[in-house]
């Protein structure tokens, strides 16, 4: 069973033709894959639509083996995907950085106690337990990120669906998020990066999207 | 501009429940509406300046904000004591001064002023956050908690937004001016600040989607009422109170 | 703009807050979840935005954009409006809180109503056209408010009158800056994201004619309401007397201006040509008439304004009656015979030729207190002139009266309409 099987997909913005034709993408358990192309290319648009965010024009979307059409079709398995945003400022709203890490938990039915104590113990994998108290908006965007990936992981993912994750992080930083990505509780992972570099040996198979089209990219 | 200055600060009002607060402001801003007579104005005036100067809030920031309360008060000064029908003190050409007029101006200022000092200690010194919290737990609709909470919490976000487009525009060589070509520059301007804000109002919603929202807000910061509550409670009964007997007795 | 706190008088303030919470609580119902972080988004847009100054002539003003908000929420407005004022009057203590509801009231009423309506015209494939129509929608709903404004304060005493329109006057340049600034906008987000406004794909031609009949019938009733009360706007009036030797009097617009150089037309009952003159540069005309009877005067004053007025004149004593009598006379003679143009000299003196000094002598007394009535009642005359005119006069009330009609019809409509549409 694949964890993620998008078939002939299709998809355009209104007045901007196809970004996605004809599309196939197949993910499978222990996967870890790179997408790479150029800006405006269409790979976050391929994140919203492996989600039900947005509604391809034609083609089929099947996650964890279950054909997904509608919008409850898709609500079991966000739970079980990550999606972390390019920009953090979409993802945190709440007043402060704990309230922010335990709105998955919370509404993934655990109970206040537990929901603290997850979204602790991940703070603390990132190095960003100080900032606990914090109002998310007055962080850095380096800090914001890093919450923003908390806010992700906190919720016990299969799999892990990220937006440029590295932009904008300091050295420390992005060892942090290097050794969460070696854990082994993820099934697999799609990551969405200009810095295809930085995830060497990491990497099973890279991408590469243009034209709508993916074809497989340099090897890592 | 729209950082909370006057909220930091660990004055008794400061750590007081902010729902008793809301409510404290509420019941004394209508009563102070309803007063009409001097002698309780001048006592509602006194009583809120001392719970501002309880805040212990920077006083030149105070001023400020007074200041522009006031601008509309003086605008009503220089037109209404002109403007009343009643006992002319003097005349100045077609200008005719009532004392009437005079008087009505006092009443507006001492209630202005009453009103606005009220609510700046009580409720300037606690966050827009607890202030949101603070609603929900008193029942206010969820929708509107919600919405007050969300524009709050991307109102930085758009200012930095709004500086950095208008920047753009500047270093380009836009110097407005009251001219057919400025207007349209602003709207474009607005107009990208808009189109971000929708586009960023649908993404943050995808994004509490994606973390399985579905319509239920969860609270974790929950009040417990205290000591100086009660004591806040007190006070404002007892002036309120008397506020309300000098009225009627006069 | 917002009225501070201590102002307003309780009643208006109890009014305002109903009015209020009556449409937060259908305003609250558009805003399902779904939509909540975008109303939301579009709440702090608008506060950022109000905080922005543009250039009018020598100084600044903050803009308020209740129009653009309209259109872009609808009903939604009402709550985006609300928490937008609670936040200026929380932070800034712009505005206050007692005077919330009217404030909301007052700025979200104008800007769902003609919002709504706006919203109805507009047409991807029609950005210009679609501009203009927000460009009102959002001048209109400024002028609007700050009618509400200036009302609030009318109402809340008689001192505030001369305040309420200094402040609605303000409000006049404010609306037009914001009548471009909300036409560029809209051409700008129908270019940009076309679903903010509404507009998806082309519709369907049926959804199309049926969208056009709506809007032909808003503007039908609107017409309407507006037409009787703008005719009787510029009705001319026309007063008309005689003095004792003339007829004279003054022709003038229900405004009070004077209609100048307006064509006059008189007839003589029984006679039928007719004696054309014009009036002055104040409007004013003055002829001497022959003879008694009645004298029927019709004002044409251009495009289609008629006034009329009769003047009669009784029958006096024998030694003062001019040459012939109405009734016998050849047409040729029939314009000359009962009209006057100018001042002759007085021909009685040729009728009188060998009368005894003592009847001449009574003449003279009767010319010189005739002469001395007319400058008695001169003044009595101008009172009465300005009386009518004032009486015929559109007042701030008549407008406010019928602006209601239009705000309460329309609103009924667009209410019922969005009821329907979502």
């Amino acid at each position: 069973m694949s964890l993620i099987d998008l078939k002939n997909i299709s998809f355009g913005y209104p007045n901007c033709g196809l970004v996605l034709s004809n599309l196939d993408f197949k993910v499978e358990e222990g996967e870890k894959i790179a997408l790479l192309g150029g800006n405006g290319a269409g790979k976050t648009t391929l994140f919203y639509i492996i989600l039900g965010l947005l509604a391809p024009i034609s083609g089929t979307v099947e996650l964890f083996g279950k054909r997904c059409i509608k919008e409850n079709d898709f609500s079991g398995p966000r739970k079980r995907m990550g999606l972390l945003f390019q920009d953090p400022d979409d993802q945190l709203f709440s007043p402060s950085v704990i309230e922010d890490v335990s709105f998955g938990p919370l509404n993934l039915g655990m109970n206040r106690k537990e929901a603290l104590e997850i979204s602790r113990y991940w703070l603390e994998r990132l190095g960003i337990l100080h900032l606990e108290k914090r109002v998310p908006y007055e962080l850095s965007g380096g800090e914001k990120k890093l919450v923003a990936l908390a806010s992700v992981l906190s919720m016990g993912p299969d799999v892990l669906l990220l937006d440029e994750p590295m932009a904008g992080l300091e050295e420390r930083a992005v060892e942090r998020f290097l050794s969460v990505l070696k854990d082994e509780s993820f099934k697999a992972f799609v990551v969405i990066t200009h810095m295809p570099r930085l995830l060497e040996g990491e990497i099973t198979r890279a991408l590469f999207l243009e034209r709508g089209r993916l074809s497989p990219g340099p090897s890592c | 501009m729209t950082c909370e200055h006057m909220a930091k600060g660990e004055s008794l009002l400061h750590r007081a429940d902010p729902r008793v607060k809301i409510i404290v402001a509420l019941l004394l801003s209508l009563e102070v509406v309803f007063l009409s007579s001097l002698t309780p104005l001048f006592l509602a005036l006194v009583s809120a300046a001392f719970m501002l100067l309880s805040t212990r809030i920077d006083t030149r920031l105070l001023l400020k904000r007074l200041l522009v309360v006031n601008i509309f008060v003086v605008l009503l000064w220089l037109i209404i004591p002109f403007s009343t029908p009643g006992s002319a003190l003097f005349t100045l050409g077609p200008f005719t001064l009532t004392s009437t007029g005079l008087l009505l101006c006092l009443v507006i200022t001492l209630k202005c002023n009453a009103i606005v000092m009220f609510n700046i200690s009580l409720l300037s010194t606690s966050t827009v956050f607890a202030l949101a919290h603070a609603l929900d737990h008193l029942k206010v609709p969820s929708v509107l908690v919600q919405l007050f909470f969300f524009s709050w919490r991307y109102l930085h976000v758009l200012e930095e937004e709004y500086t950095r487009i208008k920047r753009a525009a500047v270093l380009r060589g836009f110097r407005p001016g009251t001219n057919l070509f400025t207007y349209r520059t602003y709207a474009n301007i607005l107009g990208t600040l808009f189109v971000r804000s929708y586009d960023r109002g649908q993404r943050v919603y995808w994004a509490m989607v994606c973390r399985g929202f579905d319509g239920t807000f969860w609270l974790l910061q929950h009040f417990r009422l205290r000591g100086m509550d009660f004591l806040l409670m007190s006070f404002v009964a007892l002036l309120a109170t008397s506020l309300l007997f000098i009225q009627w007795r006069s | 703009m917002h009225i501070s706190e201590g102002v307003l008088s309780v009643p208006v303030l109890a009014a305002g807050a109903a009015i209020t919470v009556a449409g937060l609580a259908v305003g609250i119902k558009k805003v399902p979840p779904k939509e909540l972080p975008k109303v939301a988004l579009l709440t702090a847009a608008f506060f950022v935005a109000s905080l922005v100054h543009v250039p009018i002539g020598p100084s600044n003003a903050h803009l308020v954009l209740n129009g653009l908000l309209g259109v872009l929420l609808g009903w939604a407005a009402f709550p985006a409006i609300f928490i937008g004022l609670v936040l200026q009057a929380v932070l800034f203590q712009f505005g206050g809180l007692t005077t919330l509801g009217v404030n909301t009231a007052n700025m979200a009423t104008p800007a769902i109503v003609f919002g709504l309506i706006a919203r109805r015209f507009l047409r991807l494939e029609r950005p210009t056209f679609s501009a203009l129509i927000a460009g009102l929608a959002g001048g209109i709903s400024v002028l609007g408010s700050g009618l509400l404004v200036a009302i609030s304060l009318g109402l809340s005493g008689d001192s505030f009158s001369l305040v309420s329109r200094l402040i609605f006057t303000a409000h006049v340049p404010i609306a037009l800056v914001e009548a471009f600034i909300t036409g560029f906008s809209v051409r700008f987000l129908l270019r940009v994201r076309p679903e903010m406004v509404g507009c998806t794909t082309p519709l369907r031609k049926e959804e199309s004619a049926k969208q056009t009949l709506n809007a032909a019938l808003v503007a039908l009733i609107a017409f309407l309401m507006i037409v009787p009360q703008s005719a009787q706007a510029h009705r001319v009036n026309l007063f008309a007397w005689f003095d004792g030797e003339n007829i004279v009097g003054r022709a003038y617009y229900s405004n009070g201006r004077p209609a100048v150089e307006a064509a006059l037309k008189v007839k003589k009952e029984g006679f039928r040509e007719c004696f054309r003159l014009k009036t002055d540069k104040e409007g004013r005309f003055s002829f001497k008439p022959k003879g008694p009877g009645n004298y029927e005067l019709v004002l044409e004053a251009g495009q289609g304004h008629i006034a009329k007025a009769v003047v009669k004149i009784k029958p006096v004593t024998a030694s003062r009656s001019s040459k012939g009598n109405g009734s016998a006379q050849s047409k040729a003679d029939a314009k000359a015979a009962f009209f006057e143009e100018k001042e002759k000299p007085p021909k009685e003196d040729s009728v009188i030729k060998g009368v005894p000094g003592s009847i001449k002598k009574c003449q003279d007394m009767e010319k010189t207190l005739d002469r001395l009535l007319r400058r008695q009642l001169e003044p009595i005359r101008r009172e009465l002139e300005a009386l009518a005119m004032s009486q015929s006069r559109v007042t701030l009330k008549d407008v406010i009266s019928g602006l209601g009609y239009i705000f309460g019809i329309v609103g009924i409509w667009a209410y019922l309409l969005s009821r329907r549409g979502k």
